[in-house]
């Protein structure tokens, strides 16, 4: 009697079984997915990189060539967003896709170049241009005097500004 | 690379177990996976494919080796969350090798043995449906959707980007007598 009952009651739920890989499924609203480097807007400021907890974001300056590189190995990610929540420009964001299931380990990384600013004073590269203008729009005009020293340089030009006054 | 019905060892190498929640979720009525011949067995020596998770600790390295080479050829690894496709928060810890690429390094150096095919299944952990669809792309159900990116700064972007540095350091110039004058305090 006791697996009659068993029958009906299952008869009353029905299939619970999802169609997954023959049919695309839903993920829930807030669900924290693959994260994208959007490349038009990201800096190259490395905040993102400060925060991720496995450093599955590197950023790195190639000196001989001139650029800095953001790298982003997925394999490594923990998803947990951190990224998103410290980007200034909101260039990282975590989508819904979770399909990420690869036979080839080269396929998960994703690798943003952007070009180098020099020192007007050394010549050396040291900062990426759009961090360069981002930093410009949001100082008052009269603080931008020395954004295209090197940290170095401008260590010595504020000494002496410091020592000297306002000699140049 | 494998056609058929696959059977499949899971094998922990000093995981969270979060990742062998998710492992044992598939086996469950909603994500029924033995509609697809899939079944966990007992055994590496039954085994066509090994459900690989955690960053592999040195104490069960060698446990971890005896394992991979019982499975029979042809043999599938889908190495399954975070610590096993990259070494996870833990890939530059002194207790751990990090990582099945690290490992078939140290096998192909050491052992001499030609590491199987591996299905990369990152996530931490990876959704159940995540785990499927790892499944299907390594019976070649599916194709696989992710690729490498790389982006290179085209150079009229930098041009542009000139520009707009050097207007902005021009308005600097024209208000640069609003510099506040430091008073020299001689000792």
């Amino acid at each position: 009697m006791g697996r009659l009952k068993l029958i009906s009651k299952a008869l009353s739920i029905g299939k619970v079984t999802e169609k997954y890989p023959f049919a695309p499924i839903e993920v829930p609203e807030d669900y924290r997915g693959k994260p994208v480097i959007n490349e038009e807007k990201c800096i190259g400021c490395g905040a993102c990189a400060n925060a991720c907890p496995p450093q599955a974001i590197q950023v790195y300056d190639d000196l001989e060539r001139g650029v800095r590189i953001v790298h982003l190995f997925l394999g490594r990610c923990i998803f947990c967003a951190r990224c998103q929540d410290v980007c200034p420009v909101e260039a990282i964001k975590l989508t819904k896709e979770f399909e990420l299931a690869t036979p080839n380990q080269d396929d998960l990384h994703q690798i943003v170049e952007l070009k180098l600013a020099r020192c007007s004073k050394c010549g050396k590269p040291f900062d990426t241009y759009r961090h360069l203008i981002h930093v410009a729009e949001n100082v008052p005009p009269w603080e931008r005097g020395s954004l295209l020293l090197c940290p170095e340089c401008r260590r010595e030009k504020t000494s002496e500004w410091r020592l000297w006054g306002c000699k140049r | 690379m494998i056609k058929k019905s696959l059977w499949v060892f899971h094998l922990n190498s000093g995981s969270c177990n979060g990742c062998d929640i998710e492992v044992l979720n598939i086996f469950a009525p909603r994500n029924d996976v033995e509609r697809l011949g899939i079944k966990l067995v007992g055994s590496p020596r039954h085994a066509d494919a090994i459900a690989f998770t955690g960053p592999i600790t040195r104490e069960c390295f060698p446990k971890v080796v005896d394992a991979l080479t019982a499975v029979p050829d042809p043999k599938v690894v889908l190495a399954i969350g975070a610590c096993a496709c990259g070494g996870g928060i833990w890939y530059d810890t002194y207790s751990v090798i990090g990582g099945v690429k690290e490992l078939y390094k140290i096998l192909r150096e050491e052992y001499n043995i030609e590491p199987p095919a591996t299905v990369f299944i990152p996530g931490c952990p990876p959704k159940p449906e995540a785990i499927i669809y790892g499944v299907a792309v390594a019976r070649g159900m599916l194709e696989k959707k992710q690729r490498k990116q790389v982006y290179i700064e085209p150079e009229e972007s930098v041009a542009e980007e000139k520009a707009r540095l050097e207007s902005l350091l021009m308005e600097a110039e024209k208000t640069r007598h609003f510099i506040p004058k430091l008073e020299v305090r001689r000792v």
